[in-house]
This record gives C-alpha cells, structure tokens and sequence, in this order.
C-alpha cells in the first residue's frame, strides 16, 4: 500500500525543504549583513574611524551576555521591540523603533526571548543608563518595583562587614532611604559590593542599546 | 477483541499465531521497561521541579538562595526534565511497541537498543546538571550544554536506525497509518536535532538565524516527534480496545501527507513582529493555520470511531487518557492558529499565554495519549494487571485537573495582561499585579498535577516490582467494574 521510497522520500523532501527555507535562506541573506554607518552606506564604502552600527562591544559586556545566558535572563526577558503598529512597545517607550535583523548580527548568542514576565530589555542601556539603579534592581528588584516577580540575585554580591570609622567601599550600592515594606534587607553595618559577574551583567545591561537609525528601520520623530 | 480476522484497514486483527504473539511481547518486555521506569522517573523529577519554579514565579523569594535554585535555571531544568526525560522516554517505548507490535516480528538487536537507552539517560543527566551549574544554552528546548548533547544525538541516532529497519524488515506487506506516523517521527528527528544543535548549540549562526533555528526546532519537538508519535498511538489504541475499524480511514492518506508537508513549517508563533525576514512570519504563520486541517481529518477518523461507542471508551482507562489528550492536543492546535491572527496575536504574544500553549502541546495532549498506551500495554507484556482503580482514577483526574488548570489560568492571564499592554498608559507592574492569582493558580495546577503523578508512579511501581502475596488478577482493570 505505501511502499518505503515513497514514504521515505516524501518524508524527507517535506523537512528538507522547510529546513531549506527557513534555516539555509536566512542563514545565507542574513549572514551577508554588515554593520554600517548611522543612516547607511553613501555611495561606497565607509570611511576609516567611522563608527559602525550595531556597535562591538566591550569584553566585559561580552561577557555579561554569558553571565544573561546562564541565570536564565531571557525566560523572562526579551529582546526585541516590535513596530509601531504591533502593541504599545513603542508608545511605551521600551524603543524609538522596531528591531531589525541587523540589529543583532555582532552576538554571540542571539537572546531575543518569547516571554516578558518582566519588561523588554532591549534598549534597558537607554532606559536605566545608571549602574547604581541596575545593581539595586538586581539585588533585590522590588526595592524599586514592589510587585516585580524577578528573583532576588543577591548572590551576585559580596557583603563586606564596615569597619568602624572607615567610609564604604566606592563601589558599594547605594539604596534608596525608604524600602517598600515587603522588602526587608538587613544592611546594618555592611557594604553590598557587586561581584565580577554582577560588574559584567550590568555592563551588558548597558550596552543594549538600539538606538541608532539603519536605512531599513528609520526613527520616525513623533509630533 | 473479537477474533475474526480483519482486512488491510484494521491489520493489526491478524497478527499471527498466539505463541507468535507471545514472542513479539516477550521481545519487548525488558526495553519497555526499562525506558519507562526512566520517564515515570523523570517525570516525578520534573513536576517537583514544575511546582518550585511555579511557586517562585509569584513567590520570587521562594528557595532562591544560590544561582543553582534560581527560576532561571529551574525553568528550563523543568522543561527538559519534562520534555526530554519523560515525553522522550515514554515516546520511545511507544514508537517501539507501535513499531514491533504492527509489523508483526519480535524485536531485534537489543544490544543496540541498551545502548541507546544507556546514553540518553546519561546525557540527559549531564545535560540537566549542566543547566545547574550554569552552562545552559539560550534558546528554547535547546538549554543543555554542547558537551551532553552529543550524547543525546547517539542514543537517538541508534533508535531511529533501529525503527526505520523495524519497518523495512516487517513481515506483512500492508502498512497502516500508526507505522508511518511512527517512522516519519522517528526519522525526521535525529535530522532536525542535528541542523538546530549544529545551528545554534555548536557553532552558533549569525543574529537572529539562531533565533529562527530555535523556533523551528522548538515547535518541530511537538508537530514532527511529539503529535505524530500520539496520534500513532491514538490510531492503534481506538480500533484495538473497541474492536471497531477506524472510519473513513481512505482519508488518512491525504490526512498525513497534507501534515508532513505542513508541519515542518508550524512554527509562526515564534516569529510573531520578530526581527526575521516579514515572509519568514507569514509563511509559518500560516502553516501554523493549515496545520488544522490535517488535524482536523484525523479527529474526524478518530471520533468517529470512538463516539458510537463512548461508554465503553470511557470506561477503559487507556481509552479516556486518549480521549482527554486528543482535546488537549485539539485545543493546542486551535490556540496556536489563534495566535497567527493579527489583533489576537497583539494581545497574547510575549505574554504568559504562551505558556499555556507550551504547556499544552508538550505535556497535556501528548501526556495524556502516552499514559493511555502505557495503561494499555505494561498489562499484555507483564501478563499482570494494574492493581488499583482508585490509584488510576487518582490520576486521571490529577492530571486532568492540573493540566486544565494550568494551561485555561496562563491563557486567560495572558490575554487579560495583553489587553491591557495594548493600550500605553497602565505600567508594567499594572499588569504584573493582574496576573499575579492566575499564577497563584498555575502552582495549584502542579500541585494536582503532582497528585497525579504520584498515584501514577505508585501503581506502576506496584505493577513492576509485585509483592508476593499480592492478589492475580486475570481480567483487565477497567474504570468500573465489568457486570
């Protein structure tokens, strides 16, 4: 009734083709896109010292992202606002434009997410641009948010008791006077000091940043 | 079932001589069992950790005190405990079963098959370990480290190796639609595991072709292994507990054909206003769409059969596992398509709706068809029958109650969050505080769930491992009592 071949063949052109299409095409296309100079390439190419879009980052954000990766960020987190006419990310101001596949050509790891249990980060650099109001956020988020459901990750932090008469570390964070009343942190007489990997998350955090224009995703000022 | 013997629409009638019969199950026995003690193993794990993560998505305190405790790595330790250890297991052991049991022959190269067995568990165990530790990979079903999923690829290659022979060498000329649909599954994987993990695991592609990798991978796990594998079993178990033939049965060719082509491209929910080429959206969007079509016509095939005779399927705990999880799987595909429709799709993307689809597709329909083929067939290899009807009936209900809960409060959480994001003015923490009962409710949900489960692992252990002076039982336990 349904001899092999027929079965076999059919089965596999059906994956092969989908597999064609959907990884091999935009491996290839997507794959051609460089980084560029704000609002395009004029005639040519562009000049030495110019500054490139999207922008390299630093080692120590490079390494934020494989900080992002391995707690998990991006289940709860995306990365990619959508245009003007698809929901309210623009009117909220989470972006001034929509993100574009050029966008995301210099990661390693592409973390656009499918979930927002908590807000888009993908211009959190532009947003929060405060490293202080970042590390707050990460010890303890409902300091600033009393009904975030972000996980404390205060394990991100070392706590060094103060000695007497010496002032805090300049590292150290510093939180608001007043604490929402379901927040309850014991600081007495301790400095809360980011650990390397809080420094490089919150360096990443940063650097997420599209704010820049490309010819294929233009900012329209709003009247 | 009757004895007479049934034509090429219902072929597993004749199978052959009883001691042929015999051999076939004997073949089978150590396999099965061994890849079902491992998924009922997993799937204890997995809705232990199901619940803590649930509890810290509206407790975020709740036993997160180190990195390896926190949601980030809980969740996707979850869903891989879930997907890979449980639903991979267990399909496993259907697909084989499926697969011997219709051709006819008892099952060969054993060596093969441990080994197999041997490697995804261990690989398994490496990989979640790695998720711990903080090795995880970002993207969807796709988290465990490059140094454990080679492992896995092995251990999968070897089954689908041996599966595809199973079918090329069987006995009987004729071929029934649970065969193609068990070979089509079998052999689309290992290939599909290859391109993403090679894509976005081992040397990870350019931007967002990862991101599109990821999203074909994710959704193929459910339409090219997952669905197919059910619906397999759906397809064996109707006709073979009721004695019926399938009904219009000539459509399932057109049925499964139209699903091949469709399914490799189902995967739009990912893609919704994304950063991908506008086409990429469009065309899977409406695949996801299409996708209900050959749906649609195996339904017709299998509730046709089954509703002349409801009282009866209901009555037989494998059939009502396989009539719930056909609505689950039928409501799956119905709230996917909803998702591709511009004005629905604004509201629910992004939002916790998607979790109540993923929790549909991956564990409510396909769960539920595998429970209702292990109620079936540990009893015919075992040549012992489940012992308790209230520890099936505890089940049943646990999962039944736990699933709905969990998908209906995520769907209903994320549309009522989506509407109001749609308009700019309520803050983020606005609609936090709207979904904050609904995942009250969701931990509830894995709390019944959890109830479920543990009935489940308690009959089977107590089917597995008999006490001695345990009562034998000669006819099968049903739901009520046979007068």
């Amino acid at each position: 009734m349904k001899p092999l071949p027929i079965l076999f063949v059919g089965i596999f052109a059906a994956l092969a083709f989908s597999w064609t299409g959907l990884a091999l095409v935009n491996h290839i296309t997507i794959g051609q896109l460089d980084p560029i100079p704000e609002g395009g390439v004029e005639a040519g190419a562009s000049t030495i010292g110019e500054v490139l879009y999207p922008r390299q980052r630093s080692g120590l954000a490079q390494h934020g992202a494989v900080v992002y990766a391995e707690h998990g960020c991006y289940t709860c987190h995306t990365q990619q606002v959508r245009a003007r006419d698809m929901g309210s990310d623009i009117a909220r101001n989470l972006g001034v434009r929509q993100s574009v596949a050029r966008d995301y050509i210099r990661e390693a790891r592409t973390m656009l997410g499918t979930l927002r249990a908590g807000p888009d980060l993908a211009n959190i650099g532009v947003r929060m641009p405060e490293a202080n109001r970042l590390y707050v956020h990460l010890y303890n988020a409902r300091i600033h948010e009393p009904h975030s459901m972000m996980p404390p990750y205060d394990f991100l932090f070392e706590k060094h008791a103060l000695e007497a008469g010496k002032p805090a570390p300049e590292t150290a964070l510093v939180f608001p006077d007043e604490l929402p009343e379901t927040v309850v942190l014991d600081l007495q007489g301790k400095a809360i000091v980011p650990s390397d990997d809080a420094r490089a998350l919150v360096a990443y955090l940063q650097s997420l940043s599209q704010g820049y224009t490309l010819p294929e995703a233009a900012i329209i000022e709003e009247e | 079932m009757s004895s007479e013997p049934r034509k090429s629409l219902c072929p597993f009638g004749v199978v052959g001589a009883p001691h042929q019969l015999d051999a076939v199950n004997a073949s089978l026995r150590e396999p099965l069992f061994l890849l079902l003690l491992s998924s009922a193993k997993w799937l204890s794990f997995a809705t232990l950790v199901g619940l803590v993560s649930a509890i810290q998505l509206h407790t975020p305190d709740f036993l997160s005190y180190c990195a390896y405790m926190s949601y980030g790595r809980l969740e996707p330790v979850f869903m891989n405990a879930l997907v890979y250890g449980w639903g991979f297991n267990a399909g496993f052991a259907v697909a084989l079963w499926l697969m011997v049991r219709l051709s006819g022959t008892p099952l060969r190269a054993h060596a093969l098959l441990f080994t197999a067995y041997f490697f995804w568990n261990v690989g398994l165990l490496i990989g979640i370990a790695g998720i711990i530790a903080g090795d995880q990979v970002p993207a969807s079903l796709l988290e465990m480290p490059g140094y454990a999923t080679p492992l896995l690829f092995i251990a999968y290659a070897l089954i689908a190796v041996w599966g595809v022979l199973a079918y090329a060498r069987r006995e009987r000329s004729t071929s029934y639609i649970s065969q193609w649909l068990v070979f089509a599954a079998l052999f689309w994987f290992p290939w599909i595991y290859a391109a993403a993990q090679a894509m976005v695991v081992q040397a990870p592609a350019v931007g967002v072709v990862q991101h599109i990798v990821t999203g074909w991978y994710a959704s193929a796990v459910i339409h090219l292994w997952f669905m197919p594998l059910a619906l397999a079993a759906a397809f064996y178990l109707i006709p073979r507990v009721l004695g019926e033939r399938i009904r219009f049965y000539y459509l399932t060719h057109f049925a499964f054909w139209l699903y091949v082509v469709v399914a490799c491209w189902a995967c739009g929910r990912y893609f919704i206003a994304a950063p991908v080429p506008a086409w990429v959206m469009t065309v899977t969007a409406v695949a996801s769409v299409l996708l209900i079509l050959p749906c649609a016509i195996f339904f017709i095939n299998l509730l046709s059969t089954l509703m002349p005779h409801f009282s009866k399927a209901a009555n037989s705990p494998s059939l009502r596992f396989v009539m719930t999880g056909l609505l689950f799987l039928g409501l799956y595909v119905l709230a996917q398509a909803a998702m591709m429709f511009r004005g629905l799709n604004e509201l629910t993307q992004f939002t916790f709706y998607i979790k109540g689809l993923d929790m549909m597709g991956l564990y409510g329909g396909v769960s539920m068809i595998f429970f209702g083929a292990i109620y079936f067939l540990l009893p015919k290899l075992l040549e012992r029958q489940w012992l308790s009807t209230s520890m099936m009936k505890t089940h049943y209900w646990g999962a039944t109650a736990g699933m709905l809960v969990i998908s209906v409060s995520m769907m209903v959480a994320g549309v009522a969050e989506g509407s109001l994001l749609a308009n700019p003015d309520p803050s983020f923490s606005d609609a936090l505080r709207i979904v904050q009962p609904w995942l009250q409710a969701r931990s509830y949900g894995f709390i019944l769930l959890l109830i479920g489960h543990v009935a489940f692992v308690i009959n089977f252990h107590r089917l597995l491992f008999p006490l001695s002076q345990q009562r034998t039982q000669t006819h099968p336990t049903l739901f009520e009592a046979a007068e």
